[in-house]
């Protein structure tokens, strides 16, 4: 009989969920967390899309490029295959098993590890690959290539997609989860979060209204935009400013979030005479790198070592919060603290500043995102 | 002269002798000989109506509104194909034999792009900005931009290398180049004060630079044109330089100052001998080529030992967007690109009614022209020709220029009427002319007050707009084309603007 009294279990919201975890130590640890993580925020999906990452995935195959791709039928997986031969070496590939009878109609998901032809800009054959399945290939659609990582995505609810890809059976040691609420577009798989570009992968709850902007900007640099999310060009943005810029690795994360989510012109105007001069010079570089409108984001990349990063725009019009657990060992960030209590009650817990990132990378001390990125560098 | 030469009058000014107190102001105003004060006569305003031009001086100045203007009713046969403006203009070549000379912008009546475009707004999935309580920031930068940052590690110190010189501007708003001479000491004196007050920059012409303009060399572009009048190491000291190659109201059109305008002011700015004919010729006679244009931004760079940016001024024509590729690659700090509506104080009227094309166009193809060759990053891209609101100025940057400009919309805030009488030196608004008496109507506090006026009333309408778009910095504007929408009939035209037709929805997807 239906209940008058009870509250319903889903109603609508604007908002998407969130959450990050990842242990320092890079011990591996079970999916089962993060799937409790993200399907405690059921409020803030409406089934029309989520996904994982994980990294720490291939002992085997540690040192390729893992290619986890959707595919409509065998046909597109033939037409890929005879693609990525032309570039690279398959050294193995295998079907993702998956759970049947968790969503009637589902796409075949496959992997490849491949090495590189050209190993001295490997990184961007990957990236060009990537990008030429995406925009090109029809049936197909590449949903990770980074190394030791992949992402599992779909058009469902967080919870059934953790199901269908038995994430609470894969170990890794960094975990990002995603649940929908798409507002623009329509709920399709390749537009579920995360979305990746070789080793980083984005989620994000919010909606870049400098998108064209940005995607002019990317264009420049060689990154073409066609895959309906603004979503996308977090991802390409991060890959420019991390990656291809050449950055010293001490210190690219910071200048990369700095240049996403600049300081105020007010406050780099009373800052000490050095950081002033950065981060005017990066404000004023990159400036179209910039993201405006409502975001709150966390991205997990391997370059140029394991980090997870939380960031929000400089109003901070989503939430997000950080903890790190008891014992040090483990790093959270969530859009809800219900999320982080819901599997470690023994946090400590804090808010990020307005477009202040938080950066968690291997073996550094945790950027804690309640100061200026690059305020504790010896910069000149 | 005879009968058959009369054209007859396009104005007819009337007086309202019931209104009218005989104080003969109306007759000190007039400038274009059109009112006569003769406090014998019964009636003692004495109009010669043929002359009015209907800058509405003397009805503005009358204190009791006695005077009326109103067009001319002796009606041309109706005629869809000869219109009273063609039969005038074959009146008057062929009593002349002359090259008809026109002021201010194309005043002819082409479809304006800007009209055929609509913003968005947010709703919902992403919160609107309250421009009044949270910061929207519009502090742009003009000058050439790496494409990264160069940083060296030193024993675990962090040195960044200097990027290139870069003028703050505290909106994306100049006052594009007008020389003295062809306005006044005062209007000029004006412009300076006001962007110098509101940090912005204003544009010598090619006009040279008074000694008692130097104080404002911050808020200065120095323009080095065809006749290179003026440049002197005093005047390259400047916040920025810019080469003069074309004028919207003019392209391919170099530029004169006839003897008699060149008064001692004017001998003294232009570094020229009292009397002569300022004549600037259509190209630079050193610039033939971009090869040529290039060696000339290096000696410019070079000169200011690399202090300050260096950029060229085109009118907007067909192939602007491969010109503009080719100053970017001759070592261009930034390129202003000035529309077929834009001002002028004199050009023959066949070219300002008829050469170049749109700015929308030309900027949107520019933008889009440079993102493709990857090298749109580097360039500070102004543009203007004609901005008459702040509307304007919006849809401008977000079809992809980082900074607007004006110039007849500066002299409006001064008082301007628009009668595009510029040529003739009469201004009676004190404003395009040289005449130091009647450069006096303009008061400079007044004046000054009134360009800063304009410019905090449109940045303000550019932060509000902007908060409405969910977007608080600026930068995140400049070339956002998806923010637009097309509301015109032509489809072409919204292929070259890059803009999708209004209904279509962002193509993109929220989370």
């Amino acid at each position: 009989m239906t209940s008058f009294t009870e509250l319903p279990l889903t109603r609508d919201h604007d908002a998407c969920g969130i959450a990050g975890l990842f242990n320092l130590d890079r011990k591996v640890i079970s999916g089962k967390k993060i799937k409790e993580m993200i399907e405690v925020m059921k409020e803030r999906e409406n089934g029309l899309g989520g996904g994982f990452a994980a990294y720490g995935l291939f002992p085997r195959f540690k040192e390729q490029y893992c290619i986890q791709l959707i595919l409509d039928d065998f046909e597109a997986k033939e037409k890929v295959e005879e693609f990525l031969k032309d570039y690279t070496d398959i050294i193995e590939e295998e079907k993702v098993l998956v759970k049947e009878g968790i969503v009637k109609e589902y796409p075949l998901i496959w992997r490849f590890f491949v090495d590189t032809n050209d190993r001295e800009n490997a990184n961007d054959v990957i990236k060009d690959i990537m990008m030429y399945i995406n925009c090109s290939i029809r049936g197909a659609f590449c949903l990770s290539g980074g190394k030791d990582m992949a992402v599992f995505k779909g058009n469902m609810w967080a919870a059934e997609i953790a199901e269908f890809y038995q994430i609470d059976k894969i170990k890794a040691y960094m975990w990002s989860a995603h649940s929908r609420f798409p507002t623009n577009t329509p709920g399709w798989w390749g537009g579920a979060h995360p979305f990746s570009i070789l080793g980083h992968a984005v989620i994000h709850n919010g909606e870049i209204t400098s998108y064209g902007t940005n995607m002019e900007y990317l264009k420049e640099l060689g990154y073409e935009c066609k895959l309906l999310t603004d979503t996308e060009v977090l991802a390409y943005l991060f890959d420019f400013l991390v990656r291809k810029s050449g950055y010293p690795p001490k210190i690219v994360h910071q200048i990369a979030c700095m240049a996403l989510a600049p300081p105020y012109w007010r406050d780099i105007d009373r800052m000490p005479p050095e950081l002033k001069k950065w981060a005017t010079a990066i404000r004023i570089t990159h400036r179209k790198a910039m993201a405006n409108g409502p975001f709150s984001i966390v991205i997990t990349t391997d370059f140029p070592k394991p980090t997870m990063i939380g960031h929000s725009d400089r109003k901070k019009l989503r939430p997000l919060i950080a903890a790190i657990s008891e014992d040090e060992s483990t790093f959270y960030l969530a859009s809800e603290l219900s999320a982080i209590h819901t599997v470690d009650s023994t946090t400590n817990f804090w808010q990020p500043d307005p477009g202040k990132p938080v950066i968690a990378s291997l073996g550094e001390e945790i950027i804690k995102g309640t100061k200026e990125p690059l305020g504790g560098i010896s910069i000149k | 002269m005879r009968a058959q030469d009369k054209v007859m009058p396009r104005f007819k000014v009337e007086i309202d002798y019931d209104e009218c107190n005989s104080c003969g102001r109306c007759a000190v105003n007039c400038t274009f000989g059109v009112i006569e004060f003769d406090r014998e006569q019964d009636k003692p305003i004495i109009v010669d109506t043929g002359k009015c031009v209907a800058c509405q001086r003397c009805a503005v100045f009358c204190p009791t509104n006695a005077i009326s203007i109103k067009e001319y009713p002796v009606t041309y046969a109706p005629h869809g194909n000869w219109t009273p403006w063609h039969r005038r203009g074959v009146y008057e070549q062929a009593r002349t034999g002359a090259v008809l000379l026109a002021g201010m912008g194309n005043d002819r009546n082409y479809p304006v792009v800007f009209d055929s475009l609509v913003w968005d707004a947010c709703q919902v999935t992403n919160p609107a900005i309250d421009a009044l309580r949270e910061p929207v920031e519009t502090r742009t930068f003009l000058g050439r931009k790496p494409k990264k940052l160069g940083i060296r590690e030193i024993n675990g110190k962090f040195e960044l290398e200097d990027i290139y010189p870069n003028v703050m501007l505290s909106t994306p708003l100049i006052i594009d180049h007008m020389s003295l001479g062809s306005i006044s000491y005062n209007a000029y004196t004006a412009m300076l004060r006001a962007v110098s007050e509101v940090g912005t920059l204003f544009g010598t012409g090619e006009g040279g630079l008074h000694p008692d303009h130097y104080p404002f060399r911050k808020n200065i572009i120095s323009e080095v044109a065809s006749g290179r009048f003026g440049v002197s190491p005093d005047y390259l000291d400047a916040a920025a330089l810019e080469i003069k190659i074309g004028q919207g109201a003019k392209p391919g059109h170099g530029g004169q100052l006839p003897g008699e305008k060149v008064t001692q002011l004017i001998s003294d700015t232009r570094g020229i001998p009292l009397g002569t004919d300022a004549l600037s010729p259509n190209p630079q006679h050193d610039i033939y080529s971009i090869e040529d244009l290039k060696t000339l931004i290096a000696a410019l760079h070079e000169a200011t030992e690399y202090r300050v940016p260096v950029g060229v001024k085109i009118a907007a024509v067909n192939n602007v967007a491969p010109i503009a590729s080719g100053i970017v690659r001759a070592d261009a700090d930034f390129i202003t690109i000035d529309g077929f509506r834009g001002g002028t104080g004199a050009a023959p009227r066949v070219i300002r009614d008829n050469a170049g094309i749109p700015v929308e166009l030309a900027v949107a193809s520019v933008d889009q022209h440079l993102t493709n060759e990857g090298i749109r990053h580097k360039v500070t891209l102004v543009a203007g020709g004609s901005l008459r609101s702040s509307s304007d100025l919006i849809k401008i940057l977000a079809l992809g220029a980082d900074v607007g400009m004006v110039g007849t919309a500066a002299l409006i805030a001064m008082g301007c009427r628009v009668c595009q009488q510029c040529t003739t030196g009469k201004c009676a608004w004190g404003i395009a002319t040289g005449d130091p008496i009647l450069g006096k109507r303009i008061d400079l506090e007044w004046a000054t007050r009134r360009l800063i006026n304009l410019f905090c009333s449109w940045t303000a309408d550019l932060d509000e707009v902007l908060g409405t778009m969910g977007i608080d910095a600026v930068e995140s504007f400049v070339g956002n084309r998806d923010r637009l929408r097309y509301i015109g009939s032509n489809p072409e035209e919204a292929k070259i603007l890059g803009v999708k037709h209004a209904g279509s929805r962002i193509g993109i997807g929220g989370e």
